[in-house]
């Protein structure tokens, strides 16, 4: 794909890049890269990182083997270092009409700052980035690059998504880990609107695929606290139908329910193994990436 | 419950407020794309009762909130009803005040330095204000004549002291109060707020004397069922000491002046009272020792060096209730009592004859009279025994009309025949051990009292062996068995006693003396006094009818009805006193009148001695408080639920 010009740089927040560039951030997971890097890989090999003794077994190459160990104890045992790699890191940005929601800014323009940031900083590190816009009807890719102009195809793609139609996040997010064949990272940016049996079940594909799986769960502070002082007419932006309510009435239970959501979401998270951060439109990107970020670097 | 500024209670028309926008937001709603459709719909789902209860809670307490502002600005006042509030109370057509103007009324206030009547004005003025569009109409125990007032102050107008203002007068509560009903009902007036001010003596109210009109009184205040309210409110008078002076009765002689006087004090110590006499203005002092709780006084007044009529002033000492201390006298005004006599009976009319005599110059015996003579209006008492022709009855009946008084005593050959006067029982015998006697008689007042230095009548002492019982007037003696031995009729202007025996001895002992001496002596002192001549009381009929008499202090504001004193008229002296009873302190047992007029719109109270008792409190601080906890709970009805934090916090 040519290289092409961006205006968009505003989804890369300099403050958060300030933040936390100086570290690299890692893997939690062994990745299977093109080229050397900074994050563990699977495979075990020669390399510089020392990583164990291994007692040699006849069909394996004499070449590593470790002629000192045979001379002192006369028994064949080979030495294996420990590769490290570089990543692969899939940006899953759902495009559903929810995502369209949000003051001062919309759920999806603070995902795609989220992504701009984070494109920028693994890509500084020398890690490949990829971009997937989850569509109602199909998804639109950026493969996974580690030269330089991927930054700007991935701002540009954001700078041109919208958020339309309904919400096959699920669907679209089987699709992806499918399609990427190799051990990545998949980070989903998402209000996970859905329902949580099938979210589990895709966090689950996911995995099983080896992927590293990081769901960024972003709301809107309205969503949040539910905060309404007069009858209100709520029309859903999915589907165009429409519910009047008194806001103050079914507030507790509307917050009931987002809770109960929102601890199902958890604990498919914790049971997969996968990050799950909370974040809301109205906080600033270092803030909403801090505990990202954090993780990452202290591996 | 009333209102200050009633106008802000249409405010509570702006209760409907929260119900109007709570309708209107659901008319005209806010319109919002939303994301989360799949809590709200659940949410909407699983929204329990409790919420609805809860907001329809918020309704109500917002509603009430409102309510109890508009309430609070219109600047309520406590009422004393019962109830919070009384809608009925609201708007009496007529406030009426019915003024206990007796003497008694011109005591210090409990804890005050007004008077009981001043108070009770006051107290009035104050219940007024609850309603300043009513009617004001007052009637007192004085005059009870109603009198309609265009303002309150014109109660506490020194033009108006003459109907308002204090009397040396007695007064009869419940005939004032039933002519103030009266009065309701001719003018047919509705709504009707009836306050009775007074210090609840019960001489002022001789509840046995007007029982019937006590009870009229309880069922036209019942008959309106509400509409009239008659409220009683008693003005308690402060404990002072004091010293109250009456006459009992007074004796005239040629340079001397004797008055019965009987000194009545709270004090508890025996000390000498330096009393003051004035006879036709010439002062002189006597010493009258005092013994505790009261004393029986009798000093010799000289009269010599006086004219022939003139007045006396007898003063005790000021104290600190000084209405009661002064007492008023004339004499030379005294004329000779004509007697005439006849009796069939000579042991009788020898007895009569002889008692006559004991006075002669106070008592002048007609003998020449006859009944046939048809002259009875020359004599002031007749003295009558046996049968007499229907001619003759229907002369003294005509006599007695006119004022004149008959001793009658029964006639002793059997004949039943009634007289125009009274009807008389068949003769009665007594065994020769078993006499007729005497045992109940009214001992405090009437000829049958007991004497002034508080002995009494010997009646017990009455042998009688036959006796023909009176049946008519009231029964001022009886005998063990109950019937009457005397009895007192009044006709017209005048009054026959009747004795049921003879002084006779084939009829009684009553020939001896001891108790025909005494009665017949007093008898002839009741029918001495002749309006000049008896201890005229302030606030009776006779005072009225005097009331165009100059007062000698030549005050043209002083009236014999309502100020004690010395009164002149054609150079003749009346003597006009303080009523005798107001000087009792026995007060109302307003417990018996609470059952006796046990009514519910009938109300007992007592003045308070701090404030004013119809003062009412604003209480505008009460609906305050009621409004900040219709907003407290309708806040907390509000609060949001807690909340959980998700994601990072907001910087």
């Amino acid at each position: 794909m040519p290289s092409r010009q961006s205006n968009f740089l505003e989804y890369i927040d300099q403050r958060a890049i300030a933040r936390f560039g100086g570290n690299p951030m890692l893997s939690q997971f062994p990745m299977e890269g093109s080229v050397s890097g900074h994050h563990k890989s699977n495979h075990k090999g020669s390399s510089v990182e020392f990583a164990e003794y291994r007692e040699y077994t006849p069909g394996e190459d004499p070449k590593r083997m470790d002629w000192r160990v045979l001379a002192r104890t006369d028994r064949y045992f080979l030495k294996e270092f420990e590769a490290e790699t570089n990543l692969r890191s899939y940006h899953l940005l759902d495009c559903s009409a929810s995502m369209k929601f949000g003051k001062p800014e919309t759920k999806l323009e603070f995902a795609k700052k989220l992504i701009g940031t984070l494109s920028y900083a693994y890509l500084n590190q020398g890690d490949a980035v990829g971009l997937s816009l989850l569509l109602s009807s199909k998804n639109e890719d950026i493969p996974a690059r580690r030269n330089p102009s991927q930054l700007q195809d991935i701002l540009y793609s954001l700078g041109h998504a919208e958020a339309r139609g309904m919400d096959q996040i699920v669907d679209r997010l089987h699709e992806v880990a499918e399609s990427v064949k190799s051990r990545a990272q998949l980070i989903v940016y998402s209000d996970f609107l859905d329902d949580p049996k099938r979210i589990a079940d895709v966090v689950h594909h996911m995995r099983d695929r080896k992927h590293e799986v990081v769901l960024f769960h972003i709301m809107d502070r309205q969503e949040v606290e539910f905060i309404f002082d007069r009858p209100t007419r709520f029309i859903d932006l999915e589907g165009g139908s429409s519910i009047l309510t008194e806001p103050s009435i079914i507030r507790d239970e509307y917050l009931k329910q987002m809770r109960s959501h929102l601890e199902e979401i958890k604990k498919i998270c914790a049971e997969t193994q996968s990050s799950h951060y909370e974040t809301i439109t109205d906080s600033p990107i270092d803030e909403a990436l801090r505990e990202f970020s954090f993780e990452r670097t202290q591996v | 419950m009333s209102f200050l500024q009633p106008i802000a209670l249409l405010g509570i028309a702006l209760a409907a407020t929260p119900i109007l926008i709570h309708l209107l937001n659901l008319m005209r709603h806010r319109r919002e794309s939303w994301a989360a459709m799949m809590f709200l719909i659940k949410a909407k789902e699983n929204s329990s009762r409790m919420s609805k209860i809860r907001r329809w809670l918020t309704l109500l307490f917002r509603t009430l909130a409102i309510c109890a502002l508009s309430i609070l600005l219109s600047r309520p006042m406590a009422s004393d009803e019962s109830s919070l509030i009384n809608f009925s109370n609201q708007k009496p057509e007529v406030l009426m005040l019915v003024i206990d103007r007796s003497s008694s009324m011109q005591k210090k206030f409990l804890g005050s330095s007004k008077t009981l009547l001043r108070r009770g004005l006051e107290e009035f003025e104050q219940f007024s204000k609850s309603w300043p569009e009513s009617k004001l109409v007052v009637i007192e125990t004085v005059f009870s004549e109603t009198v309609i007032l265009d303002e309150i102050e014109t109660l506490f107008s020194r033009e108006m002291e003459d109907f308002f203002g204090p009397t040396d007068s007695g007064g009869n509560l419940p005939f004032t109060i039933n002519k103030g009903l009266n009065w309701l009902e001719d003018a047919e007036i509705g709504h009707v707020q009836i306050l009775v001010i007074s210090d609840q003596q019960e001489s002022n109210w001789k509840i046995r004397e007007n029982e019937q009109l006590i009870r009229n009184i309880k069922d036209k205040i019942d008959s309106k069922e509400g509409l009239w309210k008659l409220r009683f409110l008693k003005l308690e008078s402060a404990e002072i000491n004091n010293f109250s002076l009456v006459c009992k009765t007074y004796r005239e002689e040629t340079d001397k002046f004797h008055p019965t006087l009987l000194i009545t004090g709270n004090q508890k110590n025996t000390q000498s009272l330096a009393v003051k006499i004035n006879v036709n203005g010439k002062l002189s002092n006597l010493k009258c020792r005092f013994f505790p709780p009261s004393t029986t006084w009798t000093p010799a007044i000289s009269l010599s060096d006086q004219p022939p009529k003139g007045w006396i002033k007898i003063s005790l000492p000021e104290d600190s209730f000084s209405k009661d201390n002064d007492y008023f006298f004339t004499y030379g005004n005294q004329e000779m009592l004509k007697v005439g006599i006849a009796c069939k009976d000579e042991h009788t009319r020898k007895f009569i004859t002889a008692v006559c005599n004991l006075d002669p110059e106070r008592i002048f015996l007609n003998e020449t009279f006859s009944l046939k003579s048809k002259k009875l209006k020359e004599n002031d008492l007749l003295m009558i025994q046996g049968f007499s022709s229907p001619e003759e009855d229907s002369q003294i009946l005509k006599f007695i009309k006119a004022g004149g008084r008959v001793v009658n005593f029964p006639d002793f050959d059997g004949n039943n025949k009634p007289q125009t006067f009274q009807n008389w029982n068949a003769i009665e015998s007594a065994s020769k051990n078993d006499f007729f006697q005497i045992s109940e008689w009214n001992r405090n007042q009437g000829i049958f009292a007991n004497t002034a230095n508080g002995r009494e009548l010997a009646l017990p002492y009455l042998k009688i062996l036959q006796r023909k019982i009176p049946k008519e007037g009231e029964t001022l003696a009886f005998y063990k068995d109950g019937e009457s031995f005397f009895r007192r009729k009044t006709i017209g202007q005048g009054v026959v006693y009747s004795f049921s025996t003879l002084p006779n001895r084939d009829w009684s002992n009553l020939g001896e003396g001891f108790v025909l001496v005494p009665l017949l002596i007093r008898i002839f002192d009741e029918s001495s006094e002749s309006p000049a001549l008896k201890l005229l009381e302030c606030g009776e009929s006779a005072s009225l009818e005097y009331n165009e008499l100059t007062p000698i202090t030549g005050n043209p504001n002083q009236k014999p009805s309502v100020n004690a004193g010395i009164y002149k008229e054609l150079g003749k002296f009346f003597a006009f006193n303080r009523k005798t009873s107001e000087s009792q302190d026995e007060m109302l047992n307003q417990e018996e009148m609470k059952k006796t007029m046990s009514s519910n719109h009938i109300l007992w109270s007592e003045a308070r001695a701090n404030s004013l008792s119809f003062e009412r409190a604003e209480i505008w601080n009460l609906f305050l408080i009621i409004m900040l906890l219709f907003l407290l709970g309708e806040g907390l009805l509000g609060l949001p639920a807690a909340n959980f934090s998700f994601g990072a916090k907001r910087q």
